[in-house]
């Protein structure tokens, strides 16, 4: 796995990739500058819930592109995995995708890590509970529901 | 003791209606976007009311325009200062009136925004909604209450990512699921979803919303 985000991570203007598996564990391969540990598991957190939310209107894999004014956060959600991109404004979309979507192939060819995420019953929607969020946020929840 | 509440549910004009008429001595407090606004009430009247660094009357009628929020009213808090004379009804009045020019021009807003997004190539649909999931129009397709909630939920959790990853604003985003793409942006304080051909790329999209001079129409005349 951690080679695979290597993989991304070597892109120009990738500033770091992580896995997020639906039971809450995550995988990086190295920290962007200025981030720490916890602050990638609620951007990871959050994205998934987005996810979450994404699933209820129409239950299928997703990919997320979110540009903000001094980078770019991609996310590719599948059943039980979720990978998130974060870069600088001039990354490379085309290249970026081409890199992930091998990336992705490869992981889903992988046998170890398809034994390693069949054993998580968790989906994204077990996040989406009321203690993970503010109670505006889960009004919403709850009407999406 | 305070009484506590949302906007929502209880209307700011029953409010001050009852603290004139009960000539109660308290100030009611709300908070709206990170801002707080304040009516202070006694001798049977509104005397004083500040919203950020605005005070008095202008006060009053921003405050006014507020639909949503939590507040509490706090009995025998005594006024600061007098900022306001006229009679609370004369107020009230003018406020609300002014509440329903401020509503038509933003409907009037919403609806050429929304005419233009749709003519942009590749646009099946636009939905505009505020960040409580609440419809304010729709053009092209029918979304109904589950997508606004849906949108705004997206909304308030990119902007928490934009802030976590010290990224700042948001300029657009897109969700794609299968058959289906939706780009998603903000326009002034409420939300804008764009329902679009699956194939089309979020730069078009942009493109067509800066050819529309989409951050130039404002929400308020």
């Amino acid at each position: 796995m951690k080679e695979k985000l290597e993989e991304i991570n070597g892109i120009a203007g990738v500033r770091t990739s992580f896995l997020f598996f639906n039971d809450g564990e995550l995988v990086y391969h190295s920290l962007p500058k200025g981030l720490d540990a916890d602050e990638c598991l609620e951007i990871a957190r959050d994205v998934v819930q987005m996810g979450g939310i994404a699933d209820r209107l129409s239950p299928s894999n997703h990919e997320f592109e979110i540009k903000f004014e001094t980078g770019r956060v991609y996310a590719w959600l599948h059943l039980h995995f979720n990978l998130v991109v974060l870069c600088d404004p001039t990354v490379s979309l085309s290249m970026l995708r081409l890199t992930v979507n091998v990336a992705l192939a490869d992981l889903e060819a992988d046998k170890k890590f398809q034994k390693r995420i069949s054993k998580i019953e968790a989906t994204r929607r077990s996040f989406l509970t009321r203690s993970n969020m503010d109670p505006e946020s889960w009004s919403l929840v709850e009407i999406v529901s | 003791m305070a009484l506590v509440g949302n906007l929502k549910d209880l209307k700011l004009a029953n409010i001050v209606q009852l603290n004139c008429m009960e000539k109660n001595e308290s100030m009611f407090a709300v908070e709206h976007h990170k801002q707080v606004g304040r009516i202070y009430f006694a001798e049977g009247n509104i005397v004083h009311a500040t919203y950020g660094s605005i005070e008095g009357e202008e006060a009053v009628f921003r405050i006014l325009q507020i639909k949503e929020g939590p507040f509490r009213v706090e009995s025998n808090v005594p006024p600061p200062k007098r900022t306001i004379n006229a009679a609370w009804g004369n107020l009230l009045m003018e406020g609300l009136r002014m509440v329903d020019e401020l509503r038509e021009a933003k409907n009037a807003a919403m609806a050429k925004l929304s005419r233009e997004i749709k003519n942009i190539n590749g646009v099946n649909g636009v939905l505009v909604c505020n960040l409580f999931g609440e419809i304010l129009m729709e053009e092209g397709i029918a979304s109904g209450k589950r997508t606004s909630a849906a949108m705004a939920f997206l909304m308030r959790k990119i902007e928490k990512v934009g802030r976590a990853s010290k990224m700042g604003n948001l300029k657009s985003a897109a969700f794609t699921a299968k058959n289906e793409k939706r780009v998603l942006c903000r326009w002034h304080e409420d939300v804008v979803e764009i329902n679009i051909d699956p194939k089309l790329i979020l730069e078009a999209v942009e493109q067509g919303l800066d050819k529309i001079g989409f951050s130039d129409i404002k929400p308020q005349a």
